[in-house]
């Protein structure tokens, strides 16, 4: 598994590891997503009074909630206050176009097209990409693309050039975020559409881990729809900050888990909410079963749906990368998919519901420590 | 135990047994009419959830093989005759081979590289290819991909044509798997620039399903053909009209069926005219619009089928059906204080009536009629509508007495109406029995099986151990169920539409003006108000292009009508009125639930674009006048 060990950075350990980490000597890039969620300043905030001069790029993506007097006021507010902290010509911005007059969400090849659109990253150090105010669609392909590129270009491989995802994490916040009106087609990130729609591997079994949060009923049946899964094996999050949540999940969403879709109870994972990579690790394994039990009959398609804390969605998309691009667990005719249904139009309940923090965490994706295991 | 209505949808279920027993009744009834049905072009068209999938899926072959495998059951009995009827048998031997293509909503995302639609029509022709090769093996019974060798396949093809002219399954299925899998991984590259240059010029897939010849072992398979294009909503515009020119331009001797959701249809199509001209390039079906049509026993047996299906296959519910375990009647014995009540408050408000001397034959008939005291309150309350309708004529210098025969002609018509506002007001159910289930699906199949589903749960509740016999769901527990269902469907359209803003404050306001207009005293409306027509005149100016391009508010009203109708929240009927073509726009029957209406089409009122739009834009409350 490639990442175990792993490099996980969270409460006080997090400001330790970034005073030693950014000397003068590194020349990080920042990548943010703008917005009007509080977190969006959170971790520049705290790089610049570490006496970092960033180079940002602030990911401009759609607006998706109605025009509304509160909304603008947090998302300007927040412009401002970002614009006090970094100097004008250490911004670049891409804009994100996420939704088609037709209906269609297009986020994460635009994510993908603005990412290729900013050009070489050689002459960085560090790209800190801080997922804490974008959507999960974009900051699943940020992360994917910056990471397939790093490993495989090869002068990037040769500079080593690291790659951190920090957030700050606010489970209630995130759940809050997720009320609104959905796409109704499905999207996948990237990369990661697990030949979902292949009519010549149609018949190969497919399995689908939905890696639950609070209300999803409705982006479940959808997805389902979509998959038509042979297996479903819904992952529940624990340990947990509050230790009843993934049971408080599990039953607000049994009608659909076991009635609709007739999920067996023995299938239901625990992953941990509160370390992305032993969340990883957790989903990897479960994929791996099938994969390896599968790869007998002639192979499978595994789904990971994120639907639940930003930690868990990187965790998810940890697992499926390494799945996807670790040649040295390749199996034949086995595909990994990330299938999503985006929320096309927010409500405006997200701009009220606030809660505490567990506060900044930064997870070491890619770059030096590679060498040092 | 599993609740088997909350399984909803057929492309979920896997097992063709289940599904040709679960979704095969009546599903074809609706092709009947149809003329040759697979030698053209039919559009199978629908709300989500109508059942477009189904019929479709009907037609491949394991779920034909199966409908003639398990005729001894009555139920696929039926369907069994109805395929039989539209030749898909011949002499009991199967004689159609339907290949189903779903769209998916990568083929928008190739439209926005491919300009010349090359891409599309690789990608497409791959597909029907590798369905067809599928569908093959499958009417052989013989496994997939495993024995792709087993087939082949030979056609003449044009100059510059893509597909072999002769080929086995195994190496025409490399040929397609080596086109699919080069674009799903061109859209699904996280490398940079990885496109795909397509060579296809044509949709050469069209004439291969339908000319080529197919063997197994030398032995040549003629069947007629079907090919089976789903989900046609996912194309953009373009894609879509585009594919439609050519499949109507090559006119391939085989049946081409398209599913598509109504949210593919121009403003034009969803807005009906009312002339029958038919704008489509073949037969249409569309399944809400048909079910509505027909008449209502016929749409109430295809769901007494699927109700009864469904249950059988419950655990311990083997060979029960549905109706059994829900009450038709309600004596509204637990009401007698309340009905004695409303008749005691009913006399003494009309003896207290100032031209009492008029009503003295009404009093007196009322008073004497020895019946039950729901049907005297029944009574009574015509009365007070009759009453109420006599006070507000303004001609009432002659007030001749009016004769009890004169109360008992009216009754008859004002009996259902006024039974609504009894049970209304003294708080009995109102919507109970299957008719009101049936009726609250709105014609569509999926919303009758959440009402189902839910109705389902209560009836398994009521299962103590499964040699006991069973109460049944009284009329008060179902409408209670109903009424709960219709609410948490209100809550949920608002994020089911876009712009739901304009959608429901257009329903809502309907909704409060169909309340104003139908619980008046004098109940003018028998049918109780549920919709509004606009003039086909005012319908011609929404849809006309330059018009809507120069006058905004004709663009509001035209996308929020649209995006109703399609979603099958507004059903648009053309009724011709007074010298003048209307189209009436009926509210879904379970909005008729959520704001207390009776269930019945009728009642309507004429409405003018400028009252539209403000009832769209919420600045103005409905007004009876």
């Amino acid at each position: 598994m490639r990442w175990d060990p792993y490099h996980f950075y969270g409460g006080n350990e997090f400001n330790v590891f970034w005073k030693n980490h950014l000397d003068k000597s590194r020349k990080p890039l920042f990548i943010i997503g703008r917005g009007f969620d509080v977190r969006m300043l959170s971790s520049i905030r705290f790089f610049v009074e570490l006496d970092v001069s960033p180079v940002v790029w602030l990911l401009a993506f759609q607006k998706r909630i109605s025009s509304s007097h509160e909304y603008n006021r947090l998302f300007e507010k927040n412009l401002a206050e970002f614009r006090k902290i970094v100097p004008e010509n250490n911004i670049k911005i891409f804009d994100i176009q996420t939704g088609m007059a037709d209906g269609r969400s297009v986020t994460s090849r635009q994510t993908k097209q603005a990412i290729e659109s900013g050009g070489n990253l050689s002459g960085f150090s560090d790209i800190v990409v801080d997922i804490s105010a974008m959507p999960r669609m974009v900051a699943l392909t940020v992360i994917a693309k910056i990471l397939f590129d790093l490993d495989n270009d090869n002068e990037y491989r040769e500079k080593n050039i690291n790659l951190h995802v920090v957030t700050e994490e606010n489970v209630s916040t995130d759940v809050s975020i997720q009320e609104g009106r959905l796409f109704k087609s499905l999207s996948n990130i990237t990369g990661f559409s697990g030949a979902l729609t292949s009519e010549s591997s149609r018949k190969v079994p497919r399995v689908w881990l939905p890696v639950l949060g609070e209300n999803q009923e409705n982006r479940l049946r959808t997805i389902h729809g979509y998959i038509d899964p042979d297996d479903v094996c819904p992952v529940i999050p624990f340990p947990s900050s509050n230790p009843r949540r993934g049971d408080d999940i599990f039953i607000s969403h049994r009608k659909v888990l076991l009635d609709e879709f007739g999920v067996d109870p023995k299938n239901i994972l625990r992953a941990s909410e509160l370390n992305p990579f032993e969340g990883y690790k957790q989903i990897f394994r479960a994929i791996d079963r099938y994969k390896q039990s599968f790869s007998l009959l002639g192979g499978c398609k595994a789904f990971v749906s994120p639907m639940s804390s930003k930690l868990l969605t990187l965790a998810s998309l940890l697992a499926c990368y390494d799945h996807k691009f670790n040649e040295t667990t390749y199996v034949e005719n086995f595909h990994v998919g990330i299938p999503y249904v985006e929320t096309e139009e927010y409500t405006e309940t997200i701009l009220t519901k606030r809660s505490s923090s567990i506060g900044l965490c930064s997870m070491w994706i890619k770059g030096e420590w590679e060498n040092e295991n | 135990m599993r609740n088997p209505f909350l399984l909803r949808s057929a492309q979920r279920i896997t097992n063709e047994e289940n599904f040709v027993q679960l979704f095969g009744a009546r599903a074809i009834d609706l092709v009947s009419d149809v003329k040759d049905p697979f030698d053209g072009v039919v559009f199978v068209r629908g709300a989500p959830g109508g059942g477009k999938t189904t019929l479709l899926r009907l037609l491949t072959p394991k779920p034909l093989q199966m409908t003639r495998k398990f005729t001894y059951l009555p139920k696929v009995k039926e369907t069994y005759d109805e395929l039989n009827n539209i030749n898909a048998f011949h002499y009991d031997k199967l004689n159609l081979m339907g290949a189903m293509v779903t769209f998916t909503s990568e083929y928008q995302d190739v439209g926005d590289q491919d300009s010349a639609n090359g891409q599309f029509k690789a990608l497409l022709n791959s597909r029907i290819v590798l369905s067809t090769i599928r569908t093959v093996l499958e009417w052989f019974d013989r496994s997939y991909p495993d024995e792709l060798g087993s087939v082949s396949f030979s056609w003449e093809p044009v100059s510059n044509t893509t597909i072999p002219a002769k080929a086995t399954g195994a190496e025409l299925f490399e040929w397609a798997s080596n086109i699919e899998e080069q674009y799903i991984e061109s859209l699904d590259s996280l490398s940079s620039n990885k496109k795909t240059v397509s060579k296809h010029t044509r949709l050469d897939a069209l004439k291969w399903f339908s000319s080529s010849k197919i063997f197994r072992n030398d032995e040549e398979l003629t069947v007629k053909r079907v090919l089976l294009l789903d989900e046609l909503q996912n194309l953009t515009s373009l894609q879509r009209e585009r594919l439609l020119k050519v499949i109507v331009e090559s006119r391939e001797c085989c049946g081409i069926w398209i599913a598509e959701r109504t949210e593919a249809l121009d403003h034009s199509d969803l807005l009906p005219s009312g002339s029958r001209k038919n704008r489509d390039y073949g037969s249409v079906i569309n399944l809400e619009k048909e079910r509505s049509s027909s008449s209502f026993n016929s749409y109430s047996k295809l769901l007494i089928d699927i109700a009864d299906i469904r249950v059988s296959n419950a655990n311990g519910f083997d060979g029960r059906s549905f109706r059994e375990f829900i009450d038709e009647e309600e004596q509204l014995n637990g009401y007698s204080k309340a009905l004695q009540k409303f008749i005691v408050d009913t006399r003494s408000k009309i003896e207290g009536e100032k031209k009492i001397a008029m009503y003295n034959d009404w009093v007196k008939w009322l008073n004497e009629t020895k019946t039950s005291t729901y049907e005297q309150a029944i009574n009574w309350r015509c009365a007070e509508i009759l009453l109420s309708r006599n006070e507000s004529r303004k001609q009432t210098e002659f007030d001749f007495p009016l004769s009890a025969t004169q109360l008992q002609q009216q009754k008859s018509k004002l009996q259902s109406i006024a039974g609504h506002f009894l049970k209304t007001e003294i708080k009995a159910p109102v919507y109970y029995g299957f008719k009101s289930l049936a009726m609250a699906s709105s014609s569509n199949i999926d919303q009758f099986l959440a009402i189902t589903g839910e109705i389902f749960e209560a009836i398994s509740g009521k299962f103590i151990d499964f040699r006991s016999n069973s109460q049944s769901l009284s009329a008060f527990e179902q409408d209670k169920i109903i009424r709960s269902v219709a609410k948490t469907w209100w809550t949920e359209i608002a994020s089911s539409i876009p712009n739901a803003g304009y959608a429901m404050n257009l329903l809502n306001t309907v909704g409060q003006f169909g309340k104003e207009m139908t619980f008046q005293p004098n109940a003018p409306y028998i049918n109780g108000v549920s919709g509004f027509a606009i003039l086909l005149e005012d319908r011609d100016k929404l849809v006309n292009q330059q018009e809507s391009d120069k006058n905004n508010e004709y663009k509001i009203i035209k996308e929020t009508l649209s995006i109703l109708v399609a979603n099958n929240l507004l059903t648009p009927i053309p009724i011709f009125q007074g010298g003048k073509q209307h189209i009436v726009f009926y509210l879904n029957r379970l909005a008729c639930v959520y704001f207390k209406l009776p269930m019945s089409y009728g009642g309507w009122k004429k409405k003018s674009l400028k009252t539209l739009y403000n009832w769209i834009v919420g600045t103005k409350k409905p007004s009876a006048k």
